[in-house]
């Protein structure tokens, strides 16, 4: 044994000495001269999120020689968990002295939380001391307004209370705080107040008292909060806006009380059952696109879905009120009864492009009660010629026919349904509607205010995707007209209050046992603003379901597409049960799902054997039950032998240290 | 009301939080409520047995007093066990005797069966008596960790705090101490004697509790029994628990195992 030991270490040596001398011989035949270099890395120490995250970085050779290529890998990790959230291939070439390279990313997918940045260069295969700078991202400041009036219904000119109330829910502290208020309704009132700073989840209550209101009807007071989040240490400034709104009533005069004199006292008529203010949107536009600079008309239609007459207030933010112009903002409504109003669209050669999500505000009253509802309608400014919805007109030299290409383009983040798109053809550019021709998408021309008006319907636009639509005009009066033909995108959003969310499709592929399929759960969301969603996938136990549970925010008119990664164990028919939830609506559906024996590989027949004899099988199988019985009893016995015993000695021993315990 | 339990010992090493975690899971598995709190402020380690190692809320923030209670209660989903982690981030800090009393009477207005606290080794002060319905000392069959038990619950003895022994570890080795000499210095019999068994750091590794990873390891079987004498002791009517789970599927999950 001994011998056998010193024979392998002997070996072992004899290798070890070869690689050794291996080694030596490869570095003395390639020796590399390796300009030395310093990294550095510099962060602030804080940055705010939806500002970009802004860091330089260098490399600086360290011995008056240049270094001619040093590449590596900057990474930005999150601290919690050492995740990469950022990485970026970095290359310094020929640095002689130092050179500085810049990096700007955006912070609007990043958590708010301790991060470092860590660069590690190499200069011909050999590493240089690698920097890291730790810095965190902070969420700017978040004021929420609320705002009520007390009491809801004032006679006129007495006084009414509207309170303020604000609050700083994010990390960093507010600047003052611009109130920009306005009273709207019959009469019209504008008020401001600069609010004190607020410093992380602090608040502040306003109040403002008004006595000057004598016109009868019914008012909104919104409250547009703005103000700024600034970072000193990264010298980053975020301007921010929230605004609220709420509602009275200035009742109208009572007559004055005539002399008293006696009558009959009046029989009680028990009051009639009160309606309740109901207002149904029946379309409005999802998206409208212009180019900065430009305008353009589109529509809100609107039902009273009460059983009486209501008086409908509309009214966007002020914020917006440049923005979104509205052809009507107050009228009576009888119940059933639908009214379009039309939505004018304006920017100047200033806005800024991008989407807005401008909200408009209808509120419905009977008598004293009143209800809103806010619908969104996203307006998409445009700097350049890659619009959502794009218009190429060729009026081609010496011929009589204007040939137009549409091109309808969904830029959100979500899937359209029913998109609706309309190009508005002046009158006067045509000398009669059937010299227009459309195609290319299902379309009708109609003829409405002085314009004659392609309407477009593309039924499904994935997210990201465009389409194309075709019209001709044959002999146009007037070439300059031809240049205002104006373009509108809109999806109508039908609301049912029961069915705002639906399971359009869902696909359940044949699964085999043992193995894993995929579901996939598709349903449609007609409501009006943003809600989570949560969508499970439930199965009988021993089956796997991964995620079981999604939760999503759906936009209006959005398809949420889920995927569930199923492990079905055992072939035969599996019910599975799917509850797709939502505030306000809860729907289970119950899925089979058909589970085939997995697939069975061809054996080969194998030739014939004699079959043992039932004799000799009954003797094998005596003989391992015996090993069988005898393995187990010597492991019985060998483990009754481990173990401690007990020992009088030490446990004595244990009592006098108890004892010395307690003496102390 | 709930039945807080300490789980403590004044060494360290011998399984505290190993217990804490698997007598907590096998409590709620039985359909009893239960809390468990990584009181631990220099080592907490309840995060690395349950798979928890990234709640970054948890004891530090419920002592700076920085929301509710329920803020910093997670959840364990495969066993539905709640939870305030020890955040491993954290600093070693101090609680003083005001912040814990009003820490422990928020805890006592919850309706959790059983709240077990696993706290980190040493002495303690005597105001514990009031917060604690028992102390559970964990013991290894080694002297020092005996000794220092019995020092341990001689200091429970003088503040009235009611304490029971479990044995953890127990190795068969022929030179560790005898079971019955533990107890003949401690003076009572041990509630529980936990096997040492390969599951533990097997459990430790894949960050499930060893009671989760393998219910007929001799480990889980013991800390189970351990639960069986709590829970029948507990004036609370447990939950439904776990789902019984019929011979054909355990038959299923031996055959996918092997």
């Amino acid at each position: 044994m001994k011998g056998i030991f010193i024979f392998i270490s002997a070996i072992l040596l004899i290798l070890l000495e070869a690689e050794l001398l291996a080694s030596q011989s490869t570095i003395s035949a390639s020796v590399t001269v390796v300009c030395p270099g310093i990294i550095s890395i510099k962060t602030a120490p804080a940055y705010i999120k939806y500002l970009n995250l802004s860091l330089n970085y260098s490399l600086e050779e360290a011995a008056n020689c240049i270094i001619p290529n040093a590449t590596g890998i900057l990474n930005i990790i999150n601290k919690a968990n050492s995740s990469v959230v950022f990485s970026k291939h970095v290359g310094f070439y020929n640095v002689s002295s130092i050179s500085t390279q810049r990096l700007s990313i955006s912070t609007n997918s990043l958590p708010n939380t301790t991060y470092y940045a860590s660069l590690n260069l190499s200069e011909l295969g050999y590493a240089i001391k690698g920097a890291s700078s730790e810095f965190e991202l902070l969420s700017p400041a978040n004021v929420v307004v609320k705002i009520s009036a007390y009491p809801s219904t004032i006679n006129p000119g007495t006084p009414i209370s509207i309170s303020i109330e604000l609050n700083n829910t994010g990390s960093l502290a507010s600047s003052s705080i611009g109130i920009n208020g306005l009273i709207s309704g019959p009469q019209k009132i504008y008020f401001n107040y600069l609010a004190s700073p607020l410093a992380p989840h602090q608040e502040e209550n306003i109040s403002f008292s008004f006595s000057n209101i004598t016109a009868p009807g019914s008012y909104t007071i919104y409250a547009v909060a703005s103000y700024n989040s600034l970072l000193k240490s990264s010298n980053q400034i975020l301007n921010s806006s929230s605004y609220a709104f709420s509602s009275f009533l200035v009742s109208h005069p009572t007559p004055s009380p005539t002399s008293p004199s006696p009558s009959p006292k009046p029989v009680p008529v028990p009051k009639p059952i009160r309606s309740i203010p109901q207002v149904g949107i029946i379309s409005a536009p999802l998206l409208a696109s212009a180019i900065a600079g430009t305008s353009l008309l589109s529509q809100l239609s609107i039902v009273d879905t009460s059983n009486a007459t209501e008086i409908i207030n509309l009214s966007v933010p002020s914020l917006y009120s440049s923005m979104l112009k509205l052809s009507a903002s107050s009228f009576f409504i009888k119940p059933n009864e639908s009214v379009a109003i039309q939505l004018g669209f304006f920017s100047n050669s200033t806005t800024q492009s991008g989407i807005y999500n401008i909200p408009i505000n209808i509120t419905a009253s009977i008598a004293n009660k009143s209800s809103t509802v806010t619908e969104y309608v996203q307006f998409e400014v445009l700097r350049s010629r890659n619009s959502s919805i794009l218009n190429q007109l060729i009026l081609a030299n010496n011929t009589n026919v204007a040939d137009g290409i549409l091109k309808i383009y969904n830029p959100t983040n979500a899937t359209m349904v029913n998109v609706r798109a309309s190009t508005l053809i002046p009158k006067s550019a045509v000398s009669n509607i059937s010299q227009i021709n459309a195609y290319g998408l299902i379309n009708n021309i109609t003829e409405e205010n002085g314009y004659y008006v392609i309407n477009w319907l593309v039924p499904y636009l994935p997210k990201g995707s465009s389409t194309y639509a075709y019209y001709s005009i044959y002999k146009p009066e007037s070439e300059t007209l031809l240049s205002s033909i104006q373009n509108i995108m809109e999806v109508p959003s039908y609301v049912k209050p029961s069915s705002t969310l639906r399971l359009i499709n869902i696909n359940v592929p044949t699964f085999y046992a043992n193995t894993t399929g995929h579901i996939v759960a598709e349903e449609l969301y007609t409501g009006t603003s943003i809600q989570s969603v949560a969508v499970q996938l439930l199965g009988p136990p021993g089956i796997s379901i991964v995620p079981s549970l999604i939760i999503e925010n759906a936009s209006p008119n959005q398809v949420l597409v889920q995927i569930f990664n199923v492990s079905m164990l055992s072939s035969g028919t599996t019910m599975l049960n799917l509850y797709i939830s939502m505030q306000g609506f809860n729907e289970t559906y119950s899925i089979p799902a058909l589970v085939l024996a997995p697939t069975t590989t061809t054996t080969i027949p194998q030739t014939m054997q004699p079959k043992p004899s039932s004799l000799s099988q009954s003797l094998e199988s005596a003989l391992i039950f015996t090993i069988l019985i005898i393995l187990i009893f010597s492991i019985i016995v060998a483990n009754r032998k481990r173990g401690p015993r007990y020992s009088e000695e030490r446990a004595s021993s244990l009592k006098e240290i108890r004892e010395m315990i307690k003496r102390e | 009301m709930p039945y807080i339990m300490r789980i403590s010992s004044q060494k360290g090493g011998v399984g505290k939080t190993t217990v804490a975690v698997n007598l907590a899971v096998s409590l709620q598995r039985r359909g009893y409520r239960t809390l468990l709190i990584d009181a631990d402020t220099a080592n907490p380690s309840v995060g690395f047995h349950l798979g928890m190692t990234n709640v970054n809320v948890g004891f530090k923030n419920l002592v700076k007093k920085e929301a509710q209670l329920k803020d910093f209660i997670s959840i364990h989903a495969p066993s539905g066990l709640h939870t305030i982690c020890g955040t491993i981030d954290s600093k070693p800090f101090t609680i003083s005797e005001e912040n814990a009393k009003t820490i422990y009477s928020k805890i006592k207005n919850t309706n959790y069966a059983f709240v077990i606290v696993d706290t980190q080794p040493g002495f303690t002060t005597d105001y514990i008596a009031k917060v604690y319905d028992e102390a559970i000392l964990i013991t290894t069959p080694e002297d020092t960790a005996v000794a220092s038990i019995i020092r341990l619950a001689h200091s429970f003895d003088k503040i009235h705090l009611k304490h029971h022994l479990v044995i953890n570890k127990i190795g068969r080795h022929k030179y560790e101490l005898h079971p019955k000499e533990i107890e003949e210095a401690y003076e009572g019999k041990a509630i529980g004697m936990l096997p040492e068994d390969e599951i533990v750091p097997m459990s430790i590794a894949e960050h499930i509790p060893a009671v989760m990873l393998s219910k007929r390891a001799k480990f889980s079987q013991a800390t189970v029994a351990l639960a069986e004498t709590y829970s029948a002791m507990s004036e609370y009517t447990p939950d439904e628990g776990i789902s019984k789970v019929s011979f054909w599927n355990r038959l299923w999950s031996l055959f996918k195992r092997r």
